[in-house]
């Protein structure tokens, strides 16, 4: 054995804690190492100084002591021992897990967030049903403050609202302007909240802007059915009353009643005959999004027939223009609001509505 | 005469107040001792080992008897002085410090910390003692622990293992490295 494994069994060695074999290896090693010898010697005087420590008695009083406290617990034990044993007022369990399931639910649904800052809805149509809406942009990302570019396409078969002559019937031409009051009118409030938002600097431009676009503030913050409800009427209420100031405003002028059962008023005409969800416009608008890079996020239904009224597609900002063109070049799309810029970085959600 | 403790045991459990009295009189020097050892403190000892005795009347009824009961109370003992001293830490070191900047020329704190419980006139056993529970006391607190254990109260590794709650190779180890410092440290004494 080397010295150093020799050192590491001195203690026990002095202390008779090894077996025959060791404690004679030990030995051996002792007799012949100068320095092992050396250092069983300053082991067994440490371990003589340690083992003769004379011992210390407990104090006289110590016994007392001890049976004082047992008896009488110390001022803190008192407090202790007088709040909570026994505990005198005792909490259902019932109540404390109904607590506790509130708690939850607020920390859930957040309604104050929703009534401090009713940020808007990409809901511009009264006439989406609210929980198609919900069912379709649950699953969507939070993100605060998207924007939403508003395409309108018309059906192939029809005219472009914006190519209709100058000379046409004057009650078409009052609902198409009423409309547009009343377009207008909201896109304000849409704009105007939205510019309470972070990125409201960009919707502010863009409403600077010469062109028609249309940019809605997109808040996918929808965190229950009641909520949304609750925004929807509100926005019913809304254009409700925007829609009698317009009429009240243009007296001459009076909207269709196809318009007012459509419930959004659009510078597209009303359908008149029906289509299939499979639609040239919805064909043309799929291949149009899925050239310009984007994916569609989801389609939702207008009303009971079934028919696509509007997508959400998601696309890089940057492709915006691309799919502009694109829409544009089948000469049946009207382009009513979009972003400015054509080099916009971040992925962009639009709304693209079929009006057929 | 003290009974045994088996005995004694189930007669405090059975309501016999008497029996906990014996077991504090049969172990309140050897608990009382190991908390200075530990503590180096006399104050600090007393409090320790009296609540070492409040909690055995406390949990008597769990004692299980895997261990006799001098190693339960060695093992609460211990831990009761462990945990006192890491809450009282700042306080002592404290003290020592305030007492130590008195002047340069004054002796150790333990020096003066025990002064009022030890004669002017210390015998030179007393003395050792002092140099002894002092150089302990700088050892970190786990290998103070297992040095009172071992080379100050003689128990073997298996105890010290139930006491602390480490392996035997554990124990073996930071003893070694506590008795090194230890030596190195009493080198002029142990001459």
């Amino acid at each position: 054995m080397k010295c150093y494994e020799i050192r590491g069994l001195l203690h026990d060695y002095l202390a008779e804690e090894l077996d025959d074999e060791c404690s004679r290896m030990v030995k051996e090693h002792i007799s012949g190492c100068v320095s092992c010898r050396k250092e069983l010697e300053v082991a067994r005087k440490y371990c003589e100084a340690l083992a003769g420590v004379e011992k210390v008695s407990a104090p006289v009083n110590f016994f007392s002591g001890v049976r004082k406290q047992i008896e009488e617990p110390g001022l803190s034990g008192r407090i202790k021992s007088s709040l909570l044993y026994p505990l005198r007022v005792k909490v259902p369990l019932e109540a404390a897990g109904l607590a506790v399931l509130v708690l939850v639910a607020v920390f859930v649904f957040r309604p104050f967030d929703t009534l401090k800052a009713p940020s808007p809805v990409a809901v511009t149509d009264g006439s989406v049903s609210p929980d198609g809406f919900s069912g379709k942009h649950s699953g969507l990302p939070l993100k605060k403050q998207a924007d939403v570019m508003r395409i309108n396409a018309i059906n192939p078969g029809e005219k472009p609202a914006r190519k209709k002559s100058p000379n046409e019937s004057p009650s078409f031409g009052a609902s198409k302007i009423a409309s547009s009051a009343i377009e207008k009118d909201y896109e304000k409030k849409e704009l105007s909240a939205a510019a309470g938002s972070p990125s409201g600097g960009i919707n502010n431009d863009i409403s600077d802007s010469k062109h028609e676009l249309y940019v809605i503030a997109f808040n996918a913050f929808i965190v229950s059915p009641e909520i949304k409800k609750e925004r929807l009427e509100y926005r019913s209420r809304e254009k409700t009353a925007n829609r009698k100031s317009s009429e009240e405003s243009d007296d001459n002028y009076s909207v269709s009643s196809d318009r007012k059962s459509n419930g959004y008023p659009s510078m597209a005409p009303a359908p008149k005959k029906q289509a299939s969800a499979g639609s040239d416009a919805i064909t043309m608008v799929r291949d149009a999004v899925i050239s310009a890079g984007g994916k569609i996020i989801s389609e939702n239904t207008g009303g009971n027939d079934g028919k696509v009224s509007f997508i959400i597609v998601e696309l890089p900002g940057k492709n915006i223009s691309f799919l502009k063109e694109r829409l544009m070049k089948s000469g049946n799309v009207i382009i009513k609001k979009g972003p400015e810029g054509e080099e916009i970085e971040r992925t962009l959600r639009v709304k693209i509505e079929i009006n057929e | 005469m003290i009974g045994d403790d088996k005995i004694l045991i189930e007669g405090f459990l059975s309501g016999d107040e008497r029996s906990f009295n014996m077991i504090v009189i049969k172990y309140q020097d050897m608990i009382f001792n190991l908390c200075h050892s530990i503590t180096g403190d006399y104050d600090e000892a007393r409090d320790c080992a009296q609540e070492t005795f409040i909690k055995v009347y406390r949990n008597l009824g769990g004692f299980k008897q895997k261990s006799s009961l001098s190693t339960w109370l060695y093992r609460i003992a211990v831990n009761t002085c462990r945990n006192r001293i890491s809450l009282l830490a700042n306080r002592i070191s404290r003290k020592a410090v305030r007492l130590d900047g008195l002047s340069s020329s004054m002796t150790a704190s333990v020096d003066i910390e025990d002064g009022r419980h030890n004669p002017a006139t210390m015998y030179e056993e007393k003395e050792r003692r002092t140099l002894l529970i002092r150089e302990i006391k700088k050892l970190p607190l786990k290998q103070r622990i297992l040095v009172v254990l071992r080379d100050i109260e003689g128990k073997s590794y298996d105890e010290i293992g139930t006491i602390t709650g480490m392996k035997p190779g554990t124990v073996k180890s930071k003893l070694s490295r506590a008795r090194e410092t230890l030596k190195l440290a009493l080198r002029e004494t142990l001459k």
